[in-house]
C-alpha cells in the first residue's frame, strides 16, 4: 500500500499551501503553493509557449490566457469526492478543468475560510433532504410526490419511480425527478410510519 | 417593449425562494421574495453563461472580465436560463459586430419591483445597439407552456378512445364476441329455469306449478308433464343440449377472441417499432434501448391483453350481473336483496385487499427483479469474481436477494390464505341466509323447492360477475399506464426532412456556423464553420470529449442542429430525403455492431443485392478476406450472440468492408482503426486510402499517423475548431497538434 502512496502525488490542500477567498461576483478564489509536479509542468508549459510565441509574432488573446492559467490562483470550484460519505472530507479543487489539489478535511481551516468553503459547496450542491413524505400518488406511470424537506416543502414528479429511487449504501435514498433534479433520504427506515409505507412500494 | 421576467426558486445558499430575474431593456433586476437584490447595466454584460453544478445550475454573468453569480435555481428552470443565455450572448456578439453601441447609463440603485417601468422608456437607445428580436422567446416560452398543457390534458382524456379506436379493424370480431356471449348467456341463465322446472315438475312430491315452472311451460309447451317419464328425459335431454351448446359457443368465442387480440398486439408492434425507427436519434437516445423493448413487448401485450380479453369479458360480466338481478328481482326481491347485500359486503372488502395487496405484489415483484438483477449481474462478471476469488461475497449477496425475494412472498401467500377463506365463508352466508328464508317460505307454502333453489344456484353464479365488473376499473388504470407508454411513442412526431430534395451527391460539404449541444445548457459545439471539396479527406483531431463524434454525427444527420447549417453541394442537410442520404452516405464506427447472423450478410447489410463476387472484393480490400476464409464456414459463418466470437479487429475490418460494399459518396470514419493493432493498421490504411479515395472523407483518429495524408486535420478544442490546415502546416505552427504528435512520438519510444 506504501507504494501507492508514493507514486500517486495528490497535492492535498491546507492552511499553509492555500487561502481561499471570494470574488466580487461571489465566486470562489484561491492562492495555492504549487505542488512539485505542477511546477514541473507549469515550466514545461511555460517552454513551450516560449516557443509558440517565438515562431508566431502576436497572439494577444492567447498570451493572456496562457498566462492566466499557469498562474497558481485564480477562481476555483469545489466538488465532492465521497459525497454522501463524508462531505465535509476530500473536497476537489478545480480550476477550469484541471485539478488543483484535494481539501482533505474542512475543519482543517479557520472559521472564516471554513464558512466560505461551507457557502461554496451550498451554492453547487442542491440536494433537499426529504423528512417527511406526505403523499405520492400514481397515475400513468409517473409518481407525483408532495414532501417535506429541510428546504421547505416541495413537490415533484418523479418518471419511472423504480428506476429513479436509488439505494446508496444500506438505507440511504437518492431520489431523482423528471427534470433530473435530486433528493435525498439520509435513512429511509428512520422517517415515520405513513412516509415509510408509501416508500416501501419502490424499495 | 415590455417588461420580460423569468422565474427561478434558490437562493447563494441553496434556500428556497421567489426569484424573478427581470429583462428591462437596458437594466436587469434580480428579485428575491419581492425584494430586488441586485441590479445590472445590460451594456456593463459582456455576456451570461449557465453553470451547471450538482441539482443547481447558477446563471452567470461577465462583467469586466470577471463572473458574477446572478442567481441560482434548479434544473427545473435551466432550459428557459440556457434559451436566454444562448439568445442574449448572439444578440450581444451581432451588436459588436455593428459597433459604436449606444451607452445608456440605467442607474443601478435597488428600487422595489413594480415601480421600474420609469426605465422602459430608454431602452429605445440600447436597442440600436442590441438586436431585441430574441425576446419574444420570453412569450413564445409561455405560449408553448400553455400549449404542452392543453395537450397533456387532451393526451389523458384521448387515450382510452385511442385505445378502444384499435379495436376499428376488427368490428366483425367484436360483433361475434358480443353475439357469442349474449347466446352464452341466454344459456347460462336459462339452466337454472329448466332445474326449477325439473324439481317442481317431476321431483317434487307435490306437484305444483311454480312461477319459474311456468315460464317454461308457456315457451316449451313439450316439456309440460303430459306424459311424465318421457317429458323428465326431455327436459334432461334439452338441459344437456344447452350445455353442449354453451360449451361449444364457448369455445368459438376464446377463438375469436384469442385471434382478434394477437392481431392487435401484433398491429400495435409493428406500428411502434415502424415509429421507432423512424424517430430520430435525438429522440431515441431519449430514453433506454430497455423502456423501448419493454414498450414493444410488454405494453403492447397488456393493452392487447385489454381489449380483447379484459374489456370484453368485464362488459359481459356486467350485462350478465345486471340480468341476473333484474330477473331476481322480478322474481322475489326480497330474496334478491339477501342475496346481494351480503355479496356487495365482500366485494367491498375484496376490493380493499386488492389495494393493499397490490403494493405488496408490486414488492413482490420488485424483489424477484431484483434477486435476477443481481444473478445476471454477478454471472456476466463471473471473470472478475473469478480473478478476485470473491465468489464466497457474491454467493452471499445472491443468497440474501433470494432469501429477501422468499421472505416477502411467503407473507404475501399467508396474507392471501388467512384472508380468503373468511371472504368465501361470507359468501356462502348470503346464500344460507338465502337458504334459509327460502326455506321458511317453503315451509309458508309460499315458494317451491324449485324456486328456492332455483335462488340459491343463481346468487352462487351473481359472485363471479360482480368480482370482475368491480375490478374493471383497475384493469382500466393499469393498462391506461401501458397506453399512455405506447402513445407517447406514437404520437411523437417524426423526424422529416423540411423538403424531399433528392440529389446526386458530388461530395461539397460546407458546415457554416453550426452550435449544438445534447444538453441545451452545454453546447458542445459552438459557432463551428468548416468546408470540405469533393474528394478531400478531413482528418479531425481533439481531447476525448471534445466533440468530434458530435461533429460527424451531424453530418450523417443522426441529430439537428441547434442553430447554422450543413450544404452538401450547397443542398442543405435537413431538406435532403432521407433514402437518398442514406444511400450516399456511409460510417464506420469505433464500437461495430454486427447483427446476429452469417459474415455475409453483415457484410452485404447496406446492400442486399450485391453478389458473391462484389462481397469477396470488399473484404479483400478491407483485409477481411484472409481471415474469413480460414474460418471452417467462410462466409457464412454465423456470427453475433450466439455465433463465433470475432476480435475488435475481425469486426472492425468487416464493417470497414460493409462500408466499402456501400461506396458512400460522403464517408465518415469515426476512430474506424482504433481497435486494431499497429501491424494491421497498416495493412487497413490501404485499405483505407482506397475506400476515400475520389470521396469526400471526415476522419477521427486518435492515432494521427492514420491522417498524415489528410487534405485538412482540423483540431476541435473548447468547443472550436482551434486549428486547421494539413499535417505539415499545423506541424509548423507548433500548436496543439504538433503538441499531439510530439507526445505520441514519446509514447513509441516509451513502448519501445
Amino acid at each position: 500500500m506504501e507504494s501507492i502512496f508514493k507514486t500517486s502525488k495528490i497535492n492535498y490542500l491546507t492552511p499553509e499551501n492555500a487561502q481561499f477567498s471570494k470574488t466580487e461576483g461571489g465566486l470562489l478564489y484561491c492562492k495555492w503553493v504549487e505542488s512539485e509536479q505542477q511546477k514541473a509542468k507549469r515550466k514545461e508549459d511555460e517552454k513551450k509557449f516560449a516557443k509558440d510565441k517565438a515562431s508566431k509574432k502576436s497572439d494577444k488573446g492567447a498570451d493572456k490566457a496562457k498566462d492566466e492559467c499557469d498562474k497558481p490562483e485564480g477562481v476555483v470550484k469545489l466538488h465532492r469526492a465521497f459525497p454522501f460519505v463524508t462531505p465535509t472530507e476530500y473536497i476537489s479543487v478545480f480550476k477550469d478543468d484541471d485539478e488543483v489539489g484535494i481539501i482533505k478535511d474542512i475543519m482543517l481551516f479557520d472559521e472564516t475560510t471554513r464558512q466560505l468553503l461551507g457557502a461554496e459547496l451550498k451554492r453547487v450542491y442542491f440536494s433537499p433532504i426529504i423528512t417527511k413524505i406526505n403523499t405520492i400518488k400514481e397515475r400513468y406511470g409517473f409518481s407525483y410526490w408532495e414532501v417535506t424537506t429541510d428546504k421547505g416543502k416541495l413537490d415533484f414528479a418523479v418518471a419511472d419511480t423504480y428506476r429513479n429511487i436509488i439505494k446508496l449504501g444500506k438505507n440511504r435514498l437518492k431520489i431523482i425527478d423528471q427534470d433530473a433534479n435530486r433528493y435525498e433520504i439520509s435513512d429511509y427506515t428512520k422517517l415515520d410510519k405513513g412516509s415509510i409505507k408509501m416508500l416501501e412500494m419502490y424499495i | 417593449m415590455s417588461k420580460k421576467e423569468l422565474q427561478f426558486n434558490l437562493g447563494v445558499d441553496g434556500t428556497l425562494v421567489q426569484g424573478r430575474f427581470i429583462y428591462l431593456g437596458t437594466r436587469i433586476d434580480v428579485a428575491e421574495n419581492g425584494e430586488v437584490v441586485k441590479s445590472y447595466c445590460v451594456l456593463d454584460i459582456e455576456k451570461f453563461k449557465v453553470e451547471a453544478n450538482i441539482g443547481i445550475c447558477s446563471l452567470l454573468a461577465k462583467i469586466n472580465g470577471e463572473y458574477h453569480i446572478v442567481c441560482n435555481f434548479s434544473n427545473k428552470y435551466s432550459t428557459h436560463f440556457s434559451v436566454f443565455t444562448k439568445y442574449f450572448n448572439h444578440a450581444k456578439k451581432k451588436a459588436k459586430g455593428v459597433g459604436g453601441v449606444a451607452r445608456d447609463t440605467a442607474s443601478g440603485g435597488a428600487d422595489v419591483v413594480g415601480s421600474s417601468d420609469v426605465v422602459v422608456g430608454a431602452s429605445g437607445a440600447v436597442s440600436e445597439g442590441i438586436d431585441q428580436s430574441w425576446l419574444q422567446l420570453f412569450d413564445e416560452d409561455e405560449d408553448v407552456k400553455e400549449e404542452e398543457r392543453k395537450k397533456d390534458a387532451s393526451i389523458r382524456k384521448g387515450t382510452f378512445g385511442k385505445m378502444v379506436r384499435l379495436m376499428r379493424g376488427y368490428r366483425k370480431h367484436v360483433a361475434a364476441i358480443v353475439g357469442l356471449n349474449i347466446l352464452t348467456y341466454i344459456i347460462i341463465v336459462g339452466i337454472p329455469f329448466f332445474n326449477t322446472h325439473l324439481i317442481d315438475s317431476f321431483l317434487s312430491p307435490i306437484y305444483e306449478q311454480s312461477d319459474v315452472s311456468l315460464v317454461i311451460t308457456n315457451l316449451f309447451p313439450f316439456l309440460s308433464h303430459s306424459d311424465t317419464l318421457t317429458a323428465f328425459f326431455m327436459v334432461i335431454g334439452f338441459m344437456l343440449g344447452l350445455i353442449f351448446i354453451r360449451s361449444i359457443l364457448h369455445g368459438i368465442r376464446n377463438l375469436v377472441n384469442g385471434l382478434m387480440g394477437h392481431n392487435i398486439a401484433r398491429d400495435l408492434r409493428q406500428s411502434l417499432f415502424n415509429k421507432v425507427q423512424a424517430l430520430s436519434i435525438k429522440n431515441f437516445s431519449k430514453r433506454s434501448t430497455g423502456a423501448i423493448i419493454n414498450r414493444t413487448v410488454s405494453d403492447t401485450e397488456r393493452i392487447s391483453r385489454f381489449l380483447t380479453f379484459e374489456l370484453v369479458h368485464a362488459i359481459n360480466q356486467v350485462i350478465l350481473a345486471v340480468l341476473i338481478l333484474a330477473l331476481l328481482l322480478w322474481l322475489n326481491w326480497v330474496m334478491a336483496l339477501i342475496i346481494v347485500v351480503p355479496l356487495l359486503i365482500v366485494i367491498f372488502a375484496l376490493n380493499r385487499y386488492f389495494k393493499y395487496m397490490r403494493k405488496r405484489y408490486n414488492k413482490q415483484w420488485a424483489a424477484g427483479s431484483k434477486s435476477t438483477n443481481t444473478l445476471v449481474d454477478i454471472l456476466s462478471g463471473i471473470r472478475v469474481v473469478k480473478v478476485f476469488g470473491t465468489e464466497q461475497r457474491e454467493v452471499e449477496r445472491f443468497v440474501k436477494t433470494s432469501e429477501n425475494l422468499r421472505d416477502i412472498s411467503e407473507s404475501n401467500e399467508k396474507i392471501w390464505h388467512y384472508i380468503h377463506p373468511y371472504l368465501m365463508a361470507l359468501v356462502f352466508i348470503g346464500q344460507f341466509i338465502a337458504l334459509y328464508y327460502g326455506g321458511v317460505q317453503y315451509f309458508a307454502g309460499n315458494m317451491t323447492i324449485g324456486e328456492v333453489l332455483f335462488f340459491y344456484i343463481v346468487a352462487g353464479m351473481l359472485f363471479d360477475p360482480l368480482v370482475n365488473a368491480a375490478n374493471l376499473p383497475r384493469w382500466m388504470a393499469e393498462s391506461m399506464t401501458s397506453a399512455n407508454k405506447i402513445f407517447e411513442i406514437l404520437d411523437e412526431p417524426d423526424y422529416k426532412p423540411k423538403d424531399n430534395k433528392t440529389l446526386e451527391i458530388e461530395g461539397q460539404v460546407d458546415i457554416n456556423n453550426l452550435t449544438f449541444g445534447y444538453k441545451p445548457y452545454k453546447t458542445i459545439l459552438n459557432d463551428v464553420s468548416l468546408s470540405a471539396k469533393k474528394g478531400d479527406m478531413i482528418g479531425i483531431v481533439g481531447k476525448t470529449g471534445a466533440g468530434k463524434s458530435t461533429l460527424v454525427s451531424l453530418i450523417m444527420r443522426l441529430y439537428t442542429p441547434d442553430s447554422g447549417e450543413i450544404l452538401l453541394d450547397d443542398v442543405n442537410l435537413q431538406d435532403i430525403s432521407e433514402d437518398c442520404l442514406r444511400a450516399q452516405l456511409g460510417m464506420v464506427m469505433q464500437d461495430n455492431y454486427l447483427f446476429s447472423g452469417s459474415i455475409l450478410e453483415n457484410i452485404s447489410y447496406s446492400k442486399p443485392d450485391a453478389t458473391e463476387e462484389e462481397i469477396i472484393a470488399a473484404a479483400t480490400l478491407a483485409n477481411a478476406h484472409e481471415f474469413i476464409i480460414k474460418l471452417e464456414d467462410g462466409y457464412n459463418t454465423i456470427v453475433g450472440e450466439k455465433g463465433y466470437t470475432l476480435s475488435g479487429g475481425e469486426r472492425q475490418r468487416i464493417s470497414i468492408a460493409r462500408a466499402l460494399l456501400h461506396n458512400p459518396k460522403i464517408l465518415v470514419l469515426d476512430e474506424a482503426t482504433s481497435s486494431l493493432d499497429t501491424e494491421t493498421e497498416k495493412d487497413i490504411q490501404g485499405a483505407l486510402q482506397t475506400l476515400t479515395k475520389d470521396r469526400t472523407t471526415f476522419a477521427i483518429a486518435h492515432r494521427l499517423s492514420t491522417l498524415r495524408h489528410s487534405t485538412k486535420i482540423v483540431v476541435i478544442a473548447d468547443n472550436k475548431i482551434a486549428e486547421s490546415g494539413t499535417h505539415e502546416q499545423l506541424l509548423n505552427h507548433k500548436g496543439i497538434y504538433y503538441n499531439l504528435v510530439q507526445a505520441q512520438k514519446e509514447m513509441l519510444v516509451f513502448n519501445k
